[in-house]
């Protein structure tokens, strides 16, 4: 008799030169929802991965339903009922929703059925309470809908266990409650979950039982009604945080920036507010709310139609990013990856492409200047790194974070707009960026931060704007306000 | 207000149709064009010619159109085409017209799987590979032929290149079967369905269990085949082979595909678009030479069309964004 | 024991993945060498050079295009274009500055118009491919256009013109052209900025580098280039020919590839570039030396730049691997 619909016994995993996972037992019962928690680099993923038959482990047992099975691949993985969502969709963005469900589907028959697999993606689709055109194209739906597709893939292939990866980190708030109803359902039917997030209220929310690792060992595992959020980033961290948002003490000074009534058509609305020097100013309000939009244009990398901005007084063009630049304005983008970073270039060149002129002589590069530039922001902002000269794709979320931001400090930028500063970075880092941040407002800077992460917003503002729609709904004190409150904005 | 916006409205449905079948709107105006300024250009015989004439690089062009769903680019096949040309004639004149068929539909496989291997296995890149190997085997034919064209006799292949239903020859038969055939393999088949999958997002496919690098494999055995293929069918038309022929078919085929409305970035696109692409560009050149405009008047021209298509396309779908 | 033998190991690798087609070019100059005496000489390799030396200015220019992560297929008919204008300015006794200036402006223009479609329409791999090429299927038919499809001599009295082609002067022109871009390259904001668009093109319009600007000069870079090779090819063969330039622009990527500058962008340098277009013209000229006619020699390219970029591949791997073990 064995209640554990999963169990992983003494895994381990090594890389080369890395023990990712180190005796590692992991048990899942049948029908709950299991969170998996812990810091990047703990060993989730990888974890995950063996169980997806995606690498393979050193050593280590694994067992469904109590008999012993190995998988070798993501092939055999499915056929025993086992599906992972990871985090950036395994979808194909040129093909429709029909395909993307069967993709790699069960029942692989050589020739297409199409009627028969829209029907079919339809009815899973409507198992879990919604309809929309399976002949659209993945690429066309949004974040919510690309989710929903995910899970309906998971269901074409009658998974039993499906494993989910920070399932809403892109997730406005109405549509993650969807997907918590859908979570209950899936329950209800006998499909366990297993559960990975960052966002630890959820896990209080949606799971019934935590697993904590850290640094490739399981720490602790407990009912969820049985421990804290407090005791749960204690153990991811290993020592204990004392508060989550670190406080400040300087109050905001002079405005340094007015925008008024910025307006693009169907995108911005009459958007008016003021930061001042010192200020954090955090923008809340769902994806697709218009946040980022407003954020590209204050930067000049978009355009707007009507309105101004002025900055210190006077009014400003904004033609293009490198306007923004010369008015000091810099923006860390939401995805540093993508739009912040060249991955293969070393820390150094990616922090003083901003502002070349100011490493050269005579109009020359002078790489001690550039190595003396890189080494006093790496030792400023802490950035983890075993040299001035290391490629930042090998460096951890956090520390490439701040990268970006030293690359923006460089330029001497005044007004920092921070678009999701803290996605994908673990709690202690995310915590050494608010007190970077802090820092920086000290110095006399001012911050314009979006976050979906309303704790975030609230936790670290001076002032909230509440963005929907493209509109500005209403301002609230950080000290204040509550995620009620904003909310409500929202909704009225 | 209300019936301005219910004009708009049309406006806006006229507007995007014309946006999403611009070239076939222009491919059908200059038909008509055509077909009243020049009476000639429609006669049966004029029609059956800008068949035969799309349909040898026409097959060509409906592997390219595959390779690019999935995702990769194939200069080589110029080569291939040319080599195929050259090989059949010569093993025709040798062993006779059947062995000839197959042998060079082997080499032509045999080529791609190189090309295949080299980019799926050893992970190079396919411009750079298709570049390698196209100059391989370009100099590869010249060695074989020392550089000059060869001719056969043979009278079954000129019985066969004779062979014709109203003027239609078994070029554009064979392109028309081809068509059907590539269609029904792409939106019909597992198979198909894999190659958009591969091109579309190569790493999700991986993920999603698909073998994906079978996929990247075979799509160069695909454009090798046909590229042997269409060497062997000029050959049933002309009777003879030379390492020149096809130079400039690589880039005939992806431009006819890019034209038709195939994105080079890969995981969509079809056949039947590129049927469109190939229509534009003989259509054009056909009518061109009936208006008599000089040779590298049209080439100027051509260069033209394919820079103003691919503009409009990545602004057309800017927009649409 | 054990550890010495490993580290020794990977030392030789190293070496060997680092300065691959460094040896590979040692290795055939010397066995061409003991073939054949006649070989290895300096009046031979001042021949080989000075043959290169067209082909490796196309190169230089194509090296900053392909680093900023496109292509330019246009050299080859810029080549053709720019000898027969040139040559026919002088022959209807244009004179050899307007000569120069028109085969220059050519370039330059055939570039800009390349640079600023794709840089507009934010052109990848594949529009740049497209658009160049066709480019160069206007340009090809406008050098026909010019000189109505034939071969024309160049009228051409001693003097700049005819110097330029002549002895080591396209040497000396090459090898300045290649230090100039070296530098460009490696030591200005100009070249830093074109690594950062080659790497990551959004990323460099969000740090507000003038993306549009830069690519357009890097096409027009190219352009000029290929524009100044027609000038220095039509000076050493005195006549001009419609087609003078076909397959430059292959000839020039197998040279930047060869020398070992990826095709992802991103990073490169001209002094590989070099190499590559010195390592192709010493294999051919030995070919030539041993008697293998231009057949086999086109497969022996193809052959070598396959190899070239399989060594690339190599390279990452083990870099890869390197830097899992120094994770520990």
């Amino acid at each position: 008799m064995n209640e554990y619909v999963l169990e992983m016994k003494g895994i381990t995993k090594t890389f080369p030169g890395v023990i990712a996972l180190d005796n590692v037992s992991f048990g899942v019962k049948k029908g709950e929802v299991h969170a998996l928690v812990g810091e990047n680099g703990a060993g989730k993923s990888t974890l995950m991965k063996i169980l997806n038959g995606v690498i393979k482990a050193n050593s280590g047992e694994m067992y469904l339903d109590g008999t012993k099975t190995n998988i070798s691949g993501v092939n055999d993985a499915q056929d025993k009922g086992l599906s992972i969502i990871f985090q950036e969709f395994n979808l194909i963005n040129t093909l429709s929703v029909a395909e993307n469900i069967f993709l790699g589907g069960l029942n692989r028959p050589k020739i297409v059925d199409w009627r028969n697999m829209r029907i079919k993606a339809q009815g899973l689709l409507k198992s879990l309470g919604f309809s929309f055109d399976v002949r659209r194209v993945v690429g066309e739906l949004s974040t919510a809908e690309k989710q929903l597709v995910e899970i309906a893939k998971a269901l074409s292939f009658n998974s039993k266990i499906i494993v989910m990866d920070e399932p809403t980190s892109s997730l406005t708030k109405s549509e993650e409650k969807m997907l918590f109803k859908i979570i209950k359902e899936l329950k209800a039917k006998g499909v366990t979950i297993i559960y990975i997030s960052h966002k630890l209220e959820e896990i209080f929310e949606i799971c019934d039982t935590v697993t904590v690792l850290r640094d490739g060992k399981v720490i602790d595992v407990n009912p969820v009604s049985a421990i804290t959020k407090d005791m749960i980033i204690e153990k991811m961290v290993g020592r204990t945080v004392d508060v989550e948002y670190p406080k400040r003490t300087i109050l905001p000074g002079e405005k340094v920036m007015e925008v008024k009534n910025l307006y693009r058509t169907k995108i911005l609305k009459n958007i008016s507010f003021d930061l001042r020097k010192g200020e954090i100013l955090g923008i809340a309000g769902l994806v697709g709310s218009g946040r980022t939009e407003l954020a590209e244009a204050i930067f000049g990398a978009e355009r707007f139609d009507k309105g101004n901005i002025k900055i210190n007084g006077k009014v400003i063009k904004l033609r293009s990013t490198r306007d923004g630049k010369a008015n000091s304005i810099g923006m860390v983008t939401e995805d540093r990856k993508e739009t912040g970073l060249v991955l293969d270039f070393s820390v150094t060149n990616n922090i003083t492409i901003t502002n070349l002129n100011n490493v050269t002589s005579q109009r020359i590069l002078n790489s001690r200047k550039e190595k003396d530039v890189a080494k006093r922001f790496i030792e400023e902002l802490k950035i983890k790194t075993p040299s001035h000269k290391q490629e930042v794709v090998n460096l951890s979320g956090g520390n490439q974070q701040k990268v970006v931001l030293a690359k923006w400090l460089f330029s001497n930028a005044d007004i920092l707009i921070l678009d999701e500063p803290t996605r994908g970075i673990d709690v202690g880092a995310k915590y050494e960026i608010y007190c970077l941040m802090n820092k920086l407002v000290a110095e006399g800077k001012s911050i314009i931060m979006i976050s979906s992460e309303l704790p975030e917003v609230l936790g670290m503002s001076d002032r909230i704007l509440v963005m929907h729609e493209g509109e500005i709904k209403g301002e609230l004190l950080g000290e204040s306000a509550s995620g009620e409150d904003v909310m409500q904005m929202i909704i009225n | 207000m209300k019936s301005y916006s219910i004009t708009n409205d049309i406006n806006n449905k006229l507007v995007i149709f014309l946006k999403k079948r611009a070239v076939t709107v222009l491919l059908l105006a200059f038909i008509v064009f055509m077909v009243i300024s020049k009476p000639s250009f429609y006669s049966w015989g004029n029609i059956t010619n800008i068949l035969t004439e799309m349909s040898v690089y026409g097959i060509v062009a409906f592997a390219m159109t595959v390779a690019i769903i999935g995702g990769e680019f194939d200069l080589s096949a110029s080569s291939i085409f040319g080599w195929a040309t050259v090989f059949f004639i010569s093993i025709t004149n040798t062993l006779g017209l059947i062995p000839a068929f197959f042998l060079t539909l082997i080499s032509g496989i045999l080529m791609g799987m190189v090309n295949g291997f080299l980019v799926s296995k050893v992970k190079l890149n396919a411009f750079v590979v298709t570049l390698a190997t196209m100059t391989i085997i370009k100099g590869l034919t010249f060695f074989y032929t020392g550089g000059s064209p060869i001719n056969t006799s043979n009278e079954t292949l000129i019985a066969i290149g004779a062979f014709n239903v109203a003027g239609i020859t078994l070029t554009p038969i064979i392109f028309v079967i081809a068509l059907i055939v590539f269609i029904l393999i792409l939106a019909k088949t597992r198979f198909g369905r894999n190659i958009y999958a591969t091109g579309g997002n190569y790493h999700v496919a991986k993920l999603t269990g698909i073998n994906v690098d079978y996929y990247k494999f075979i799509i160069f055995v695909i454009v090798g085949f046909c590229s042997a293929l269409a060497g062997i069918l000029l050959c049933v038309r002309v009777q003879a082979g030379s390492a020149l022929y096809g130079k400039d078919l690589a880039l005939y085929a992806v431009t006819a595909t890019v034209i038709g409305g195939t994105s080079l970035s890969g995981g969509n696109g079809g056949v039947a678009k590129t049927v469109i692409g190939l229509l534009v560009m003989s259509v054009l050149f056909n009518a061109l030479t009936l208006l008599g405009v000089e040779g590298y008047f049209q080439q100027l021209i051509r260069g033209i069309v394919l820079i103003a298509v691919i503009i409009i396309d990545t602004v057309i779908k800017k927009k649409n964004k | 024991m054990l550890k010495i033998q490993d580290i020794k190991g990977k030392y030789i690798a190293n070496v060997l993945r680092s300065y691959g087609v460094l040896i590979a070019l040692i290795i055939i100059i010397i066995i061409t060498s003991i073939i054949e005496t006649n070989f290895f000489t300096i009046g031979n390799f001042i021949n080989i050079i000075r043959q290169v030396s067209i082909i490796g200015i196309v190169a230089c220019g194509m090296t900053f295009v392909i680093i900023s992560g496109a292509f330019d297929l246009s050299v080859g008919s810029i080549v053709s274009l720019s000898g027969v204008v040139a040559i026919s300015t002088i022959n209807n006794g244009g004179g050899e500055a307007l000569a120069i200036i028109y085969a220059l402006l050519i370039g330059v223009s055939v570039g800009f118009v390349n640079g600023i479609l794709i840089s507009l329409i934010n052109g990848k791999m594949g529009e740049a491919f497209i658009i160049t090429y066709g480019t160069q299927t206007v340009v090809a038919a406008l050098a026909l256009f010019a000189s109505g499809g034939l071969f024309v001599a160049g009228r051409i009295k001693p003097g700049i013109y005819k110097s330029i082609g002549k002895g080591i002067v396209p040497i000396v022109i090459f090898i300045v052209i290649a230090i100039g871009m070296q530098f460009i390259l490696t030591k200005t904001k100009f070249g830093r900025q074109m690594c950062f668009i080659g790497g990551n093109i959004e990323a460099a319009k969000m740090s507000g580098i003038r993306v549009v600007a830069n690519r357009t000069a890097y096409f027009m870079i190219s352009g000029l280039l290929a524009g100044f090779a027609g000038i220095v090819l039509t000076s050493r063969v005195i006549s001009s020919n419609p087609a003078g330039g076909m397959g430059f622009e292959l000839d020039a990527i197998a040279a930047v590839v060869v020398g070992g500058t990826s095709l992802l962008g991103g990073n490169g340098s001209i002094v590989k570039t070099v190499l590559g277009a010195i390592i192709l013209g010493v294999m051919r000229n030995a070919l030539n030396v041993l008697n293998i006619t231009a057949y086999p020699q086109m497969m022996v390219t193809g052959v070598i730049i396959i190899l070239s970029v399989s060594l690339d591949i190599l390279n990452r791997k083990a870099k890869e691997k390197e830097l899992a073990n120094e994770k520990l």
